[in-house]
């Protein structure tokens, strides 16, 4: 987005005395979510970086003392998550302090099905304080006091064809309250899935709303920008893959007296940053090492030609980054794929050259079937593990040679 | 290095002895008992033994209190002469090491435990350096001490020792270097037990891939099991949701071409309609057209008429005025005449106004009445014969008017038979045509009913593949699932590992008495009876059972032998009992079978449900539109109640043909119809004429239907008889006597005047009549005239010939369109209620499509697109992610199994070289002693591994142990081994007593063999039968100790002139 100076983090404060209302809009938290592609540790790290980030979310709706928080949909990665994870938000919305009403939509995710996370008999509803409320059928409505209603409606599949924002119920003549709505699914500009729950750009003007809350897009968005009435995706609080964009906000909207566009404020709450990295050099990779990677989600690619002696500096540098079973490691998450590294041999024949002759013969036996199509691969690799423990009895030798 | 000298002081038995060594072969002999053998013991302490060690308690003299010394000098390889000097005591004994350069003059070098650390390292035997811990007690050994100076009694332990066993390299080195070869490196060493240790971690013992749960394989093998599962699962669910998803494409489709096939439909309904539009307007425009053109003719034929009637008016009325012109000059006449009469009249007044003048005036004037009389009835006469004029006249009319109705009413016959034929040929076309269209229907009707029973056929076919398939299913189902199989096969894995656990190796050697029988069982296979010989050599991996028999069948043991621990066994009984239970379900056959056949099964079954899906699609695609069978029925039945029922066969099998048979038919047809209903016209018009006629007769004899009818011709001869009367009267007048000529000629010319008068007034009458007639002619001429110029004054020809036109432009217009239409339409034309059927059947299934594609929405919602693809994209990368780590794991441990083989590779081509390299010699020194005993060819060589143990000697390409060998040539081999060590070595060769065993021939190989061996390597021997070695000229002259013989190189020691026993 570049509206930043209408809408953005850098905007102006807005006077207490002319905001007749203020929402915390939210969506996409995706808890529960499994990393399965990441190390054990690392999916532990970045589900629980889900959670965390909810709370922060919290913190900042109580902060901004809002009147009302609407989180819309794909709360939970699955219509039925495991309970500790249900228990742990019930457990956080409880605590937070909030007073306000917390509004829970069902998403594409976690739809409003027998037996789910949002059905009313699910356990997760005595869990959830009282100012919760779920979404739970398709004609919900909930009034902010006297000047202020907020429609919503669930998605009830993991798919389909309904417009839920159309399907809204239209301003009534003569009701002058701030409506607001909330609606799971995606507008038609959105490339891909053609079975999303579409929603149509102009359907919060089309239903009389002041503003359409809506959840899907993991990208910040409004749609369209300069539409009367602002639709907007606040993307999720926590990028859930590599290559998302503009993720990691909430939305505050500021609903003005004698009825002006509201205004709607970027704010960001993400810890993590997912960052794809190829390097092809040593230098490279020192360089990224020295940076800051605490937060950081990496996946790193080595794309690289390097010799046995580098290949020990490689090491080394990539338990820097990995971490051992003792330390941290300077990435937060890490995600390697090593599978372009080349190690060079053609400097080890030198090496060898000084070595007892078993050694040295055991060392030619490997060179010779190291473009041995199928044991290449394990053959460069025998030879620099050879090539590395010889170094590191040579070396406790006492340099003897 | 070689031996110069050997001084021994209270040693044993020996008080004193001193010997000195010759360069070569040194027999050294003496009775037994004498001491030989502690001098070669004083030797071994000399070099090896520390001289505080308690070793040498043995060596104590027997019967003195004195401590042991021995002084032995040798020249080192680095060719200075040596002298070490041991008197041995725990407390209070000696070590000197002293070196002469110039072979004489000794100077101290050593002393105390420096002097063992120097001669070991000196000797490079591996021997370790003295005062370590764990070193052992005793005398130092290691393999090379034991070959060069080897006990007494001891040959074949040459054999067992190894070079593994050294506490030093040096030996190894020493041998490695002689023998050109490596032997283990120390960083070897390391870097090997590195990576075995790796190794170790994913590969047991055997070089199997560990399958523990703490192998990494195993860990990786599960992420790789558990991803790969998560990842089938969603992929199932994606393919689930892309089912669906092409379900719904595939039914939009289905939708669209509904609709598509519906608006078609319409629009050929609608043209259907068009055209039977345009055929109507055709048929109201050629009505129009025909009435038009009749009426056109109507109004010429009315204005022909009119023209006529116009004419005939206008000639009547010019006869009408002659008539009266003449009428009017008749008239004139008349009066003429009447004024001529008036004055003969006068005249005759005035002639015959006497009495006989009275007299003729009486009779004339009766003859004058009779004459008025006469033409009284003169004139009824006339009269009537005018009326039987008319009546005749009226009577040609009506015959006139008979005939013209008949005339008419045969034309209207003509025109009804015309109608009549015209209608037999439309029939008769109908009938064709109905034929062909029955024809035509049957056609259709069998075609999509053959398609339909195609169609059925095939999903007959499918259903019976798919029940066959069914009933596979059944039959896998009856074989055991995939988690059985797996269980199955895990466990037939766990029973192997268990069995290889007990298979631990078992080598068995069997000494059999005689007259024992013995029967074997190897690894439970059957019992054998060993073959005959002294020593049996058995190689069992696990399982040895053995019974001896005596000669006489009396048993005498039964021996088993089990490899592995009691508890293994246990387990692996266990395995196997689980096993033999489990394996029930494989129905007898083995794993591999099951599987097997349940792959064959599966691919049956897949084969048979793609079969069935492919039948399936065929009977799909084949499959009529729904409802067209029942349409073709439809049109057939109608076709059938349209047809004539006897019809023959049409000629006609194509359905294009047919088809253009009943087009043919249809357009005859039209043509036919219009010409009907032209025909029809006239025939109406000519009926209509027909009546006009009839009335026109009826109303010429209505009226007089009761007049007497007199003939004409009758009336007029009355006429005449009454003139003639008339005539004759006139005449009798005339007869009459003539009173006076004037009255007479006065009467004449009455008579005259009267004559002229009365021809005057017939002129007159008659042109009166005529006028009359004329008049009333030139009247009716007139009125019918008037009447048809009334009729034509409404009809403008004009009009009517442009409507004509304007109607025929329609009409042709119109027969213009339709057959553009009928031209434009590019398929078979289809009637508006045909059309409107099948539009009708278009809506349903349109429908139908709609329904199908609710319910799959419904279905897709559950599969949900964009969920489902999202958690399946995100498996199959954790998938790939385990994937690569699997392969990642399996490089890694790859690597390192393959650099710990490739190193174990590399030690045994190094390792192997010292070994064949000593090999070599000895086999070579081996098959020439059996070469010279004649035992060629028995052995092609010795075997020794890497640490130079004797493996055993090799037959046949395999390699007989050690044991299996006589003892002798054991012996033998050991010393061949000695000496060849000796002799790469340069080292000395200590034989105490060696070859007890050895049969003389085999002796006088090794006396040969050691007196060659002289030249380069010092042997002592130590014998009670120096013959065995010498000849008797080698032996030392009566009174010397000892003798050298062949330049020095073989030297003969008596013993018993050197030792002093004391």
């Amino acid at each position: 987005m570049s509206d930043d100076d209408l809408h953005g983090e850098a905007a102006a404060p807005v006077p207490e005395h002319d905001v007749a209302l203020k929402i915390l809009h939210t969506a996409d938290w995706h808890l529960g979510r499994a990393f399965p592609s990441f190390e054990a540790r690392d999916a532990e790290t970045l589900s629980r970086a889900r959670f965390e980030v909810v709370e922060r979310i919290l913190g900042l709706a109580r902060r901004h003392r809002v009147d009302a928080l609407l989180c819309a949909g794909d709360l939970f990665d699955e219509p039925r998550p495991a309970r500790p994870d249900y228990q742990r938000l019930a457990d956080l919305l409880k605590k937070s302090g909030l007073e306000c009403p917390i509004v829970l939509l069902p998403g594409n995710h976690d739809p409003l099905v027998p037996g789910s996370v949002w059905h009313p008999e699910h356990g997760l509803r005595r869990l959830l304080p009282d100012n919760a409320h779920v979404v739970d059928r398709e004609d919900f409505t909930l009034s902010l006091g006297d000047h202020a209603v907020i429609v919503a409606r669930p998605c009830t599949s993991k798919s389909g064809q309904q417009d839920n924002a159309l399907a809204l119920p239209a301003r009534e003549e003569g009701d002058e309250r701030i409506r607001i709505g909330m609606a799971h699914g995606s507008t038609f500009d959105e490339q891909g899935w053609e079975t999303n729950f579409p929603i149509a750009k102009d359907a919060a003007a089309q239903r009389g709303l002041d503003y359409l809350a809506i959840g899907d897009t993991h990208a910040f968005r409004h749609v369209p920008p300069d539409a009367d009435v602002p639709t907007v995706y606040p993307s999720a609080p926590e990028a859930t893959n590599f290559g998302e964009t503009d993720t990691g906000y909430v939305a505050t909207v500021f609903f003005l007296r004698q009825g002006r566009r509201p205004i709607v404020r970027r704010e960001r709450v993400a810890r993590w940053t997912w960052r794809r990295e190829t390097v092809t050099s040593m230098d490279a990779l020192r360089r990224l090492v020295s940076e800051d990677l605490t937060h950081t989600v990496l996946r790193l690619e080595l794309d690289l030609a390097v010799t046995a002696e580098e290949h020990e500096a490689l090491d080394t540098l990539l338990e820097t980054l990995r971490g051992t079973e003792a330390a941290h490691g300077r990435a937060g998450v890490l995600q390697l794929d090593r599978s372009k590294v080349a190690l060079r041999t053609d400097d080890l024949e030198a090496y060898f050259e000084t070595q007892p002759e078993v050694l040295r013969r055991a060392a030619a036996r490997l060179r010779a079937i190291e473009d041995d199509g199928e044991l290449a691969e394990r053959a460069r690799r025998a030879l620099y593990e050879l090539y590395r423990l010889t170094r590191e009895h040579q070396g406790s030798e006492g340099g003897s040679s | 290095m070689k031996l110069l000298r050997l001084d021994v002081e209270d040693f044993g038995r020996v008080q004193s002895a001193a010997v000195e060594f010759g360069p070569g072969l040194n027999v050294l002999y003496g009775p037994n008992d004498l001491g030989k053998s502690t001098l070669a013991h004083a030797i071994r302490v000399a070099l090896l033994l520390p001289h505080t060690s308690k070793a040498i308690e043995s060596f104590e003299p027997w019967e003195r209190d004195a401590r042991p010394s021995v002084t032995l000098t040798f020249r080192g390889d680095d060719e200075r002469v040596w002298r070490v000097r041991k008197t041995f005591a725990r407390s209070g004994g000696t070590s000197d090491l002293e070196v002469a350069v110039d072979g004489k003059t000794f100077t101290h070098e050593a002393k105390s435990r420096a002097v063992d650390g120097r001669l070991r390292e000196m000797l490079g035997w591996g021997v370790a350096q003295p005062g370590g811990k764990g070193g052992r007690r005793g005398l130092p050994e290691s393999f090379l001490s034991r070959v060069l100076l080897g006990e007494q009694g001891d040959a074949e332990r040459a054999l067992q020792s190894t070079l593994d066993d050294d506490e030093d390299a040096s030996g190894r080195d020493r041998l490695t270097e002689a023998l050109e070869a490596l032997a283990m490196d120390e960083r070897f060493r390391a870097v090997l037990e590195a990576a075995e240790r790796k190794v170790a971690e994913a590969f047991t013992a055997t070089g199997k891939v560990r399958s523990a749960q703490s192998s990494p394989f195993r860990q990786v093998a599960d992420e790789v099991k558990k991803a790969r599962a998560e990842r089938d699962d969603r992929q199932e669910a994606l393919q689930r949701a892309q089912d669906a998803i092409e379900e719904r494409t595939r039914l939009h489709e289905a939708l669209l071409r509904a609709e598509a096939e519906r608006e078609r439909w319409r629009t050929r309904a609608r043209a259907a309609e068009a055209r039977a539009e345009r055929v109507q307007a055709l048929q109201r425009a050629d009505a129009a057209l025909e009435a038009a053109r009749k009426r056109h003719d109507d109004a010429l034929g009315q204005r022909a008429e009119a023209e006529r009637a116009a004419l005939e008016a206008e000639a009547a009325k010019k006869a009408r005025d002659e008539a009266i012109v003449a009428r009017d000059a008749q008239r004139a006449k008349v009066e003429a005449a009447r004024a001529a009469l008036d004055a003969a009249r006068e005249a005759v007044r005035v002639a015959g106004a006497d009495d006989a003048a009275q007299e003729a005036r009486l009779r004339r004037a009766e003859v004058e009445r009779e004459l008025a009389d006469a033409r009284e009835r003169l004139e009824r006469s006339r009269d009537a014969a005018r009326a039987a004029h008319a009546r005749a006249e009226r009577t040609r009319a009506r015959a006139a008017s008979a005939q013209r109705l008949a005339e008419e009413q045969e034309r209207a016959a003509a025109a009804r038979a015309r109608v009549e034929e015209l209608t037999r040929r439309r029939d008769e076309l109908a009938r064709v045509r109905a034929l062909a269209q029955l024809r035509l229907c049957e056609r259709r009707h069998a075609e999509v009913a053959e398609r339909a029973a195609r169609a059925e056929e095939l999903r007959a076919t499918a259903a019976e593949l798919e029940q066959r398939a069914l009933e596979k299913e059944a039959a896998l189902e009856s074989l055991p699932d995939e988690a059985t199989l797996r269980e199955l096969r895990a466990l037939e894995r766990e029973l192997h590992v268990a069995e290889a656990a007990l298979a631990v190796g078992l080598s068995v050697a069997i000494r059999r008495p005689g007259g024992v029988t013995i029967d074997a069982a190897q690894d439970g296979g059957a019992r054998a009876e060993l073959p005959p010989g002294e020593v049996v050599d058995l190689e069992v991996a696990r399982e040895l059972e053995l019974v001896a028999t005596l000669a006489t069948g009396e048993p005498l043991l039964e021996l088993r032998v089990q490899g592995g621990a009691s508890d293994a066994r246990a387990a692996r009984d266990e395995l196997r009992k689980r096993w033999t239970e489990a394996s029930a379900a494989l129905g007898g056959g083995s794993l591999d079978d099951v599987e097997a056949a349940l792959a064959a099964l599966r691919r049956e079954l897949q084969d048979m449900r793609d079969e069935a899906g492919r039948a399936r699609q065929r009977a799909t695609d084949r499959q009529p539109a729904p409802g067209a069978l029942a349409a073709a029925e439809d049109a057939l039945r109608e076709a059938r109640a349209a047809a004539p029922e006897s019809e023959a066969e049409s000629a006609a099998e194509e359905l294009g043909e047919l088809e253009r048979q009943r087009r043919e038919a249809e357009a005859q047809e039209q043509d036919v119809l219009r010409e009907l209903a032209s025909a029809e016209a006239r025939l109406g018009s000519a009926e209509l004429r027909v009546r006009e006629a009839e009335r026109a007769l009826e109303s010429s004899d209505a009226g007089r239907p009761d007049e007497e009818l007199e003939d004409p011709e009758r009336a007029d001869a009355a006429v005449s008889a009454r003139e003639g009367e008339v005539a004759e009267l006139r005449e009798r007048l005339g007869e009459l006597p003539k009173v006076e000529a004037r009255v007479q000629d006065a009467e004449a010319a009455v008579d005259a005047a009267r004559a002229e008068l009365a021809d005057v007034e017939a002129a007159l009458r008659a042109g009166e009549d005529d006028a009359g007639r004329r008049s009333e002619e030139a009247a009716a001429a007139d009125a019918r005239a008037r009447s048809w110029r009334e009729r034509l004054e409404g009809a403008d020809l004009e009009a009517l010939a442009n409507e004509v036109e304007r109607l025929r432009a329609a009409r042709d217009t119109a027969r213009a369109e339709l057959d553009a239409h009928d031209e434009a339409a590019d398929e078979d034309e289809v009637s508006a209620a045909e059309a409107e059927r099948a539009l009708a059947r278009a809506e349903a299934d349109l429908r139908e499509a709609r329904a199908a594609m609710q319910k799959h929405e419904g279905r897709l919602e559950e599969a949900g697109g964009a969920v489902a693809i999202e958690k399946a994209e995100q498996a199959e990368e954790a998938y790939e992610r385990a994937l690569a780590r699997q392969h990642d794991v399996t490089v890694e441990f790859g690597a390192w199994k393959l650099l710990a083989d490739t190193l174990k590779e590399a030690e045994q081509e190094v390792g192997q070289h010292l070994g064949r390299a000593l090999a070599q010699p000895i086999s070579k020194e081996l098959r020439r002693l059996l070469d010279r005993v004649g035992a060629a060819g028995r052995y092609q060589g010795v075997a020794m591994d890497t640490g130079l143990a004797g493996l055993g000697v090799e037959v046949g390409g395999h390699v007989r142990p050690m044991q299996s060998l006589s003892v002798g040539t054991r012996e033998q081999i050991a010393a061949l081994l000695r000496l060849s060590v000796a002799s790469h070595l340069r080292a000395p060769l200590l034989l105490d007593d060696h070859f007890t065993h050895t049969d003389p021939a085999r002796t006088r190989f090794f006396r040969d063999a050691l007196r060659a061996e002289a030249h380069t390597t010092q042997v002592l021997v130590l014998t009670c039968h120096p013959l065995d070695y010498l000849d008797d000229a080698d032996l030392p002259e009566e009174g010397r100790a000892s003798r050298d013989r062949a330049a020095g190189l073989v030297r003969a020691v008596d013993l018993s002139r050197v030792i002093d026993a004391g």
